[in-house]
């Protein structure tokens, strides 16, 4: 019974990382109709970011033991700000001008963006991980015979304030609202005077910043970035969005845990080495038996 | 053309050149060069190929036979410039050393798979993420299926079936499109979009099943001492040999490719392509002309992978990483989807020229950057894919009708502004 409680909150933590990335792929889906492949890039690249500034700290001052709270907050701040910068830049170079272009260039053109910045990395750390600095408090809370560290809880914290952020921006604020509005109908909202080209950077914004952040606390909790560390994870995080109705904000955060907790679950009942099976067939039986989605709309069968 | 980009040079393909050429044509001295043109051209490669290792060393002849092959692809549209071409191809490599032989066959060994990935992403317009997945089907059913003592497999050692190349290239080529129209039946109801992910996470899946199922596939200690392919009592085993085979596949395979293309079935690709909905109100069955896309393009790659089996003599799992479908995507996108002609020339940019330039380096101010070829093809390829699509999406050697398609947007932008 411990060990099923054990994995359900590993799976809860997993789920939470794949809710945050998978909803940054269903905002930029809901909007452009695209899937941004180098979504997963920025979960990698915040986490180096973070990795960075964390090893600044450690190098130059003494604040990551003295205001360990202080310096995390910097390193999620920072890989915030490298995620969206990224994000900015790769959608006016390599999104926009290819905004009427079939179908199919976007797509080649994300996965050129994320071959890139994968391996400007893997080339920049000579294909090494940088290893996290010991920041965070060890430790755990023993409930029962159920043990749970804190980074854990820090990680679910993390990723349930940061989805709630993104649910009240969507849906409280004007640019929230005129997301939604471009996701509905681009040409309609443009004649209701939204600036569809900023409300499209600004969707990509949203979805960087949630990689970035969460990039940082997952390096936090698995102790290292790495330039491969967006790859799976990314795959993951779009099955979760499938799974949940791609272009349903509700649908990726359901679909993130439920992925999650599927995936603890596996390692248990087959084995570990097919963790990384179970979301790929998830994926294909969903495109099977509900193409939409739990959440999805169903007319969006086709999209 | 919007902003900045009007600064750069004119391509050779645009509208005056083409016209001037058009023009130059219609001529009689004109239609002399158009039509003798590529025989000329043959003796010209052939001494270039013969002569150029002695005097230039690997990196000028490469770069020589890639610009004698762009020009000659270019020109030459009949038959007779397909036959020249591979006569010409096939008598490359003879005066190489072994370093450039090995160069030569895997240029061919990519022409063949961007071949079999075009038919999928070119031809009907979906993106295949996963092709190294339909490679490794091949390369492992040759591994089972031949080796009387292969490496760590047990069921290889239990069951000594000991087929010989020739046998299992028909077989790799069935089970592999059996196994494509097996993905492709759950996705290819949905739009491309999904068809990507599926792949790509399908092509990952393969790797690791073949890394855990070590029973069958002697798991990450791989599966060696393969046997070479058999040809009239002796084994084929230089690269040469093997590449010569490789280019008659890969013949085979194009010549396959164009006759569906002409055909019915490449009509209802093209269709599909352009408009789905469209094509689908005309009364094609996507669903099944996408499958048998899909199929035909795996089946090319199960040839791919048994031919890489038999070169290396060797299979691991690690062999069949998403770099190698990363690799044909990047011939099929650079050369010009769509086209046969311009997967070669892709090939060759991609697959050779980081061979070529391998130990390359660049010093220059700041910048130190060594061995480019090796170190940083993939860092270049990313950026290529995106370069490519934004500034010249029909690839260097493009089909018209792909040019067209392409330049249909913006046409219809331009007319629009004024």
């Amino acid at each position: 019974m411990e060990q099923w409680i054990q994995l359900t909150i590993d799976g809860i933590t997993l789920g939470g990382v794949y809710a945050c990335i998978a909803l940054g792929y269903t905002l930029v889906y809901g909007v452009l109709r695209m899937i941004n492949f180098a979504h997963g890039e920025l979960f990698m690249m915040g986490a180096f970011a973070g990795v960075y500034t964390l090893q600044g700290f450690q190098d130059h001052t003494s604040l990551n033991e003295d205001l360990p709270s202080l310096t995390i907050t910097a390193a999620i701040f920072m890989g915030i700000v490298v995620a969206v910068v990224l994000a900015v830049l790769m959608e006016r170079i390599a999104y926009r001008p290819l905004r009427h272009a079939p179908r199919l260039a976007p797509l080649i053109s994300a996965i050129g963006v994320s071959i890139f910045l994968r391996n400007v990395m893997l080339r920049y750390t000579n294909a090494r991980r940088e290893v996290y600095p010991d920041v965070f408090p060890d430790g755990s809370i023993e409930i029962g015979d159920v043990s749970v560290s804190y980074i854990k809880l820090f990680l679910i914290g993390m990723s349930i304030l940061f989805m709630v952020g993104l649910y009240l921006f969507i849906q409280r604020t004007k640019t929230g609202t005129a997301i939604r509005a471009v996701a509905e109908d681009r040409d309609t909202a443009a004649l209701m005077g939204i600036d569809v080209d900023r409300t499209i950077v600004l969707t990509f914004v949203a979805g960087a910043a949630l990689a970035g952040a969460t990039g940082v606390c997952y390096g936090m909790y698995v102790g290292n970035a790495a330039a491969g560390m967006g790859f799976i994870p990314g795959i993951k995080a779009f099955t979760a969005a499938v799974l949940g109705g791609i272009g349903s904000v509700p649908g990726a955060m359901l679909g993130g845990y439920f992925l999650g907790l599927s995936e603890a679950y596996t390692t248990k009942l087959f084995g570990a080495q097919y963790k990384d099976v179970v979301a790929f067939v998830l994926l294909v039986a969903v495109l099977i038996f509900r193409p939409w989605g739990f959440l999805g709309k169903r007319e969006d069968r086709r999209a | 053309m919007p902003g900045w980009r009007q600064h750069l040079p004119r391509p050779l393909t645009s509208a005056p050149y083409r016209e001037a050429l058009a023009r130059f044509r219609e001529t009689p001295a004109g239609a002399n060069v158009f039509r003798f043109g590529p025989y000329a051209l043959m003796p010209v490669l052939g001494a270039a190929a013969a002569l150029a290792p002695t005097f230039f060393g690997t990196r000028m002849t490469f770069l020589i036979i890639l610009v004698a092959l762009y020009v000659l692809l270019r020109i030459s549209d009949s038959l007779i410039g397909v036959a020249i071409l591979a006569l010409t191809l096939a008598l490359l490599p003879t005066d190489m050393n072994s370093f450039e032989q090995n160069i030569m066959f895997n240029v061919a060994l990519f022409t063949l798979l961007g071949i079999g990935l075009n038919v999928v992403v070119g031809y009907a317009g979906l993106l295949d993420l996963g092709f190294v997945a339909f490679f490794a089907v091949g390369a492992y059913l040759y591994a089972l299926i031949t080796a009387p003592d292969a490496g760590a497999s047990e069921w290889a050692q239990t069951w000594d079936v000991g087929l010989t190349f020739w046998a299992v290239l028909p077989m790799a080529l069935v089970l592999a499109a059996l196994i494509g129209v097996l993905l492709g039946i759950p996705v290819l109801r949905l739009r491309g979009d999904y068809l990507a992910i599926v792949t790509l996470g399908f092509g990952e899946i393969i790797r690791i099943l073949l890394t855990t199922e070590d029973y069958y596939t002697g798991g990450p200690r791989g599966m060696f001492l393969l046997p070479k392919p058999p040809f009239f009592g002796r084994e084929l085993d230089t690269a040469y040999e093997l590449y010569l085979v490789v280019l008659v596949l890969a013949l085979i395979a194009v010549f396959a490719a164009e006759r569906i293309r002409n055909s019915r079935v490449g009509r209802a690709w093209e269709a599909i392509r352009e408009d789905e909905d469209v094509a689908s109100a005309m009364g094609i069955d996507t669903t099944v002309y996408k499958l048998l896309a899909f199929a035909m393009g795996a089946a090319i790659g199960g040839v791919g992978g048994v031919v890489i089996a038999a070169k290396q003599g060797s299979v691991f799992p690690p062999d069949f990483s998403l770099e190698i479908s990363i690799n044909v995507l990047a011939v099929v996108i650079i050369g010009g989807m769509g086209n046969v002609r311009g997967i070669l020339l892709g090939a060759l940019l991609v697959i050779g020229l980081p061979d070529v330039l391998r130990d390359f380096s660049i010093n220059f101010w700041a910048i130190h950057l060594d061995n480019i070829g090796q170190d940083y093809r993939l860092v270049i390829f990313g950026a290529a894919l995106v370069a490519v699509m934004v500034l010249r999406p029909e690839g260097f050697l493009p089909s018209k009708r792909r040019v067209a398609e392409f330049r249909e947007a913006d046409l219809l932008q331009e007319e629009m502004a004024t």
